[in-house]
């Protein structure tokens, strides 16, 4: 197997495991932390794309977009950290009002 | 090929361990490591400026801001934060997940036609881009867009996080804690040489991995450790400059994609045989500017300690 | 095999069993502050051989040089991060008089 469609591979079953974690865990922070894993996930898959054989360059854009894509996801996990934090702070729980009636 | 098997089976453990682990804690210690691990599969997939950027943000800042949220939770809720409740809608979706994705990686491994990409159109053009490595190049001239707009989005997430908060009666600062000798030695002793080090990456972008997100980020992490450790002169004594530094990015990048069209170009066409040294101010404005977000960001995630009433917020 | 593989396999092997030593001792022992105390010497005393395994390979003096940086660094900051570990168990031990 490729290096590639190994990545690849592992790629798309860390979105799905982070795509579930973040459907069914009801703790704040971790949810946050599953959709930081799923965005793991695609980058993975998009790095796996854009990886030639051993001989031929790799492609650059792909890599980019990754760079790109690590940033920003780190600005919106802090974006969504702070409203977290504010649910937090003013109910007392680390969880959405439907997961708190569920308690 | 060993290592890589390695990588991969690390990388799936460690996302499971997120999904079913029942601590607060070790989901929290399980994504750290798991950002390190993700670096050494960059390093696999032969694309080391990607590892230079999941090591500084997964590794260094990503922990910052989880560990600093996970002291702000209850340490009660902390260890019965709920594990993973097996509801019978969730076992279906686990289920539904795992079908999914048999077909998805079937897709992936079919093979078939493997299309070249944009590798040899980049290579052909580079020399235009006014810089030598091909991920710089597409990041801040081929793909200027993109790296304009991600410069925005962290500038947006700033604005956000200072509106949250709230006007706050002693401006920005930081619970600085207890100082201690050894703290405070370490900051004075790591902090200079972090510095030096994104300004090397800075310049070491044009030629070889490194650039502008590489140094701004750890320049972050330089000036997180400072602020961190006591010396917050630099956010505190002159919130207006600290601000402006932050806004260097998007200024930077709207000045170089705007004023082409100023001249008659086109929108960020940036002008032929200038490019290179465009580049260069454009990428230390985002560098300074993402270095200087990072402490921003972790002040604006304070919450203030006393109780806030939500009448106040709208007076 | 030469000698410089010889001994460069051999401080492999080395670095690997003192990180298995400091792992099983973080895992095994009864008190944040004895795991503090194994972790850290096991760890930085392996990351030591697995430089001097690297060393060993190098092609340059110049690379020598940084695979020494990285180790000095890693124990700057380990010693560093476990001090100030011990001094938050330590503390707040004398507060809460828990079973830490």
């Amino acid at each position: 197997m490729s290096s590639s469609a190994l990545f690849g591979g592992t790629g798309i079953i860390i979105f799905l495991v982070g795509l579930l974690g973040t459907f069914s865990l009801p703790h704040l922070l971790k949810k946050i932390v599953c959709i930081n894993v799923m965005g793991s996930g695609v980058f993975l898959v998009l790095a796996a794309v854009g990886n030639k054989d051993v001989g031929a360059t790799n492609d650059p854009v792909p890599q980019a977009m990754i760079l790109t894509g690590i940033v920003v996801a780190m600005a919106s996990s802090v974006f969504a950290l702070a409203l977290a934090r504010q649910i937090a702070h003013r109910s007392g729980f680390w969880l959405l009002p439907e997961d708190r009636e569920k308690l | 090929m060993i290592l890589d098997w390695l990588v991969v089976v690390l990388l799936v453990i460690l996302s499971l361990t997120i999904l079913l682990a029942r601590d607060l804690f070790w989901v929290v210690a399980s994504f750290i490591t798991f950002g390190l691990v993700l670096t050494l599969a960059w390093s696999s997939l032969q694309a080391p400026d990607l590892a230079l950027a999941e090591a500084a943000i997964g590794g260094g800042l990503m922990t910052l801001f989880l560990i600093d949220s996970l002291g702000f939770s209850d340490p009660e809720q902390t260890s019965s934060a709920g594990g993973f409740p097996i509801t019978k809608l969730q076992g279906l979706t686990a289920l539904g997940s795992m079908i999914v994705a048999v077909p998805l990686l079937r897709a992936f491994w079919a093979g078939g036609a493997v299309s070249p990409g944009l590798g040899p159109l980049v290579e052909q053009k580079i020399e235009l881009s006014g810089v030598e490595h091909p991920v710089s190049a597409v990041l801040l001239n081929f793909r200027f867009f993109d790296t304009w707009f991600e410069m925005t989005v962290i500038l947006l997430a700033i604005v956000a996080l200072q509106t949250l908060r709230g006007r706050t009666p002693r401006g920005d600062s930081l619970p600085s804690g207890q100082s201690d000798q050894v703290l405070t030695w370490f900051a004075r002793l790591l902090s200079p040489v972090l510095i030096l080090f994104s300004v090397y990456l800075l310049w070491r972008g044009k030629h070889a991995p490194g650039g502008a997100f590489q140094s701004g980020v750890v320049l972050g992490a330089a000036l997180s450790v400072l602020a961190l450790t006591g010396y917050q002169d630099f956010l505190l004594r002159s919130p207006v400059v600290s601000r402006l530094v932050v806004t260097l990015g998007v200024v930077g990048f709207s000045g170089a994609g705007l004023f082409p069209l100023v001249l008659g170009g086109e929108l960020a066409e940036l002008p032929s045989g200038w490019a290179g040294d465009t580049i260069l101010i454009v990428e230390t404005m985002a560098a300074l500017s993402t270095g200087m977000s990072i402490p921003y960001l972790l002040v604006a995630l304070q919450v203030p300690k006393d109780k806030v009433q939500c009448e106040e917020r709208t007076s | 095999m030469t000698v410089s593989e010889f001994f460069t396999i051999a401080s492999l092997i080395l670095g690997c069993f003192f990180f298995l030593a400091g792992t099983v001792g973080l895992l095994r022992l009864p008190d944040t502050l004895c795991r503090l105390h194994a972790l850290t010497k096991a760890d930085n005393l392996g990351l030591g051989f697995i430089v001097f395994a690297l060393i060993l390979q190098s092609q340059s003096v110049l690379e020598s040089l940084r695979l020494l940086v990285i180790w000095l660094a890693a124990l700057l900051t380990s010693s560093t991060a476990s001090y100030l570990i011990g001094r938050h168990t330590l503390l707040s031990r004398d507060r809460k008089d828990s079973h830490l």
